[in-house]
């Protein structure tokens, strides 16, 4: 099974600038899309003013909306 | 919290922060006329008709965040000179909480009911023979409804079987349980002060982001930058989990320290000491005739009985909420130390106002604003330990009927007396409707504000459910 490493800023500025909507948005996911997703939390990936920030399978996403990030994520996985 | 107005969050905490950041640097008299223009030639989108709009908008919302009211400036001030007086201002809060922007509101249509392009101009016109009034003709091919006529009754939308009659609410008044939005001549919304009971409900309501509450954000980082004295904060029960899943209650009391506040002290220690304080007051005020007692810990169930319900207000407790019974505890043992309380809450500004012992209100989203101007990451803070010293029930205060369980466990068990929790301003109505007539049916009422208690507040940075899971589980530490 194809799973996706997602890595979730949840540094002070990024969770200002929305990381709470983004973890929220997996919710969103299809069932077995949530189970191909591997979640982890940072506490800084390094690039504060650009937030929220994360990282899918290694490569850094910055100004991450809910929208992009599952857009990202079932263009990955297929929509199944 | 509102997560579907992300656009309208985003640009606040963009201003909390560009504040908070000057006032930390030093620079904000020097530096806030230029920020308008700065911060519009960064954005990509617009969002008002043209840049002098929007400059204008952006310029009342400044104007707010430094604490100003429209009565302390004219339409010459700069913003500069606004943070010379915001910064001047004694530290007291604004006794108006609140404030519809003039410049910002769209002026939303406000007649109830209107006809759209779905009108076919049909032979039967049910819309008119059913309107009690005669309000409705004919006009170009379009039913047309004669305002001075209408009485707003629904018949016609009801009727319609194209229904090309549709109901329009503006979204402030439809979302103000204190019916405290109005007109102004120009059709502008305004806020009646004396009726509004600072809920906050209009804030996320409105899609133009024009209601904005008045912060302390330049006041308080000037306190803690230049004051000598001891700097308290006062950390309200609902703060578990509000500054993201790493950062701990340790952490968070490290990341307040380091701010240049001198000592951390949850509230939640204050609310087990007013739970005991109301229970000994319910059992006496029962004794002494009275018919129930209701709580008077949430400002803005206190302030809908003073003004929707006069005639119950005897009935409210004389016990202090936790932030005064905490704040008064700290005033008496050191007048000249400054205190800060920091919660979820926009209606304890206006609390505070009314209190000689509070010197400044901060919401959670202000607070994380601060911390990211200056630049203190609290997720990356390794402390163990607590906040500081509590238990569960004092920190059950943060979930509504958490104040009703503590006042339960200060009670005798043969006591009698019963509870009646009122949660969020609809319910908190029906129940005050219920007392007013003597069926409230309890000996306490518990009254709430918001849906679902402190936790779901409309200073709060993470969604409600998350908050309910992890205050259950701080609670059982």
């Amino acid at each position: 099974m194809k799973t996706i490493a997602l890595e979730f800023c949840v540094g002070t500025a990024c969770h200002m600038k929305g990381s709470p909507d983004l973890v929220a948005s997996l919710e969103t996911l299809s069932p077995w899309q949530r189970k191909s997703v591997e979640l982890r939390y940072t506490h800084c990936l390094g690039n504060c003013g650009a937030g929220p920030n994360v990282k899918v399978n290694g490569v850094l996403m910055s100004r991450v909306t809910p929208e992009s990030l599952v857009r990202t994520i079932s263009k990955y996985l297929g929509q199944g | 919290m509102a997560s579907n107005n992300s656009e309208m969050i985003r640009i606040r905490r963009e201003l909390y922060t560009a504040v908070a950041n000057m006032t930390w640097r030093g620079r904000l008299i020097e530096e806030i006329d230029d920020y308008p223009d700065n911060l519009i030639a960064e954005l990509t989108t617009r969002y008002r008709c043209c840049e002098h709009k929007e400059k204008a908008v952006l310029k009342e919302r400044l104007r707010v965040i430094l604490g100003l009211t429209p009565y302390e400036v004219n339409k010459h001030t700069t913003l500069g000179t606004m943070a010379k007086i915001a910064l001047q201002k004694a530290t007291r809060p604004n006794s108006c909480t609140i404030e519809m922007l003039a410049v910002a509101c769209d002026r939303c249509p406000f007649e109830k009911y209107v006809i759209t392009d779905a009108c076919r101009n049909c032979i039967a016109h049910h819309c008119c023979v059913v309107c009690p009034k005669d309000a409705i003709t004919i006009v170009h091919n379009r039913a047309y409804i004669d305002r001075n006529r209408c009485v707003e009754c629904g018949l016609c939308e009801r009727n319609c079987p194209f229904r090309a009659i549709i109901q329009v609410t503006r979204p402030c008044e439809q979302a103000c349980a204190a019916k405290a939005i109005t007109r102004d001549q120009k059709n502008a919304a305004i806020i009646d002060c004396e009726t509004c009971v600072n809920c906050a409900a209009c804030i996320p309501s409105c899609p133009f982001g024009s209601i904005a509450d008045y912060t302390q954000i330049a006041q308080v980082v000037t306190m803690l930058k230049e004051s000598p004295q001891a700097k308290h904060a006062l950390i309200a029960p609902s703060f578990v989990g509000q500054f993201g899943p790493k950062a701990t209650p340790g952490g968070l009391r490290a990341a307040l320290l380091e701010l240049g506040f001198t000592a951390v002290h949850e509230v939640a220690k204050s609310a087990d000491e007013v739970a005991s304080l109301e229970a000994q007051e319910i059992q006496e005020r029962l004794a002494s005739g009275a018919d129930f007692v209701t709580s008077s810990c949430c400002p803005s169930f206190v302030a809908t009985i003073k003004s929707q319900y006069p005639d119950l207000v005897d009935r409210i407790s004389h016990t202090p909420s936790p932030m005064a019974h905490q704040a008064a505890q700290l005033k008496a043992l050191d007048p000249q130390a400054i205190i800060v309380f920091i919660g979820p809450c926009i209606a304890k500004k206006n609390e505070a106002a009314g209190l000689r012992t509070v010197d400044a209100v901060l919401t959670f989203e202000e607070l994380g604003c601060i911390f990211v101007a200056k630049e203190i990451n609290i997720a990356a803070i390794t402390e163990e330990g607590e906040l500081d010293q509590a238990n569960s029930l004092g920190r059950g205060f943060a979930k509504v009927g958490g104040l009703s369980r503590a006042v339960m466990a200060k009670l005798d068990e043969n006591s009698g007396i019963t509870m009646r929790v009122a949660n969020g301003i609809e319910e908190a109505q029906t129940a005050l409707k219920d007392a007013k007539a003597g069926r409230l049916g309890a000996s306490f009422l518990e009254g709430m504000a918001c849906e679902g208690g402190c936790i779901a507040g409309p200073g709060t940075l993470i969604k409600r459910v998350v908050a309910e899971k992890l205050l259950e589980r701080y609670c059982q530490r």
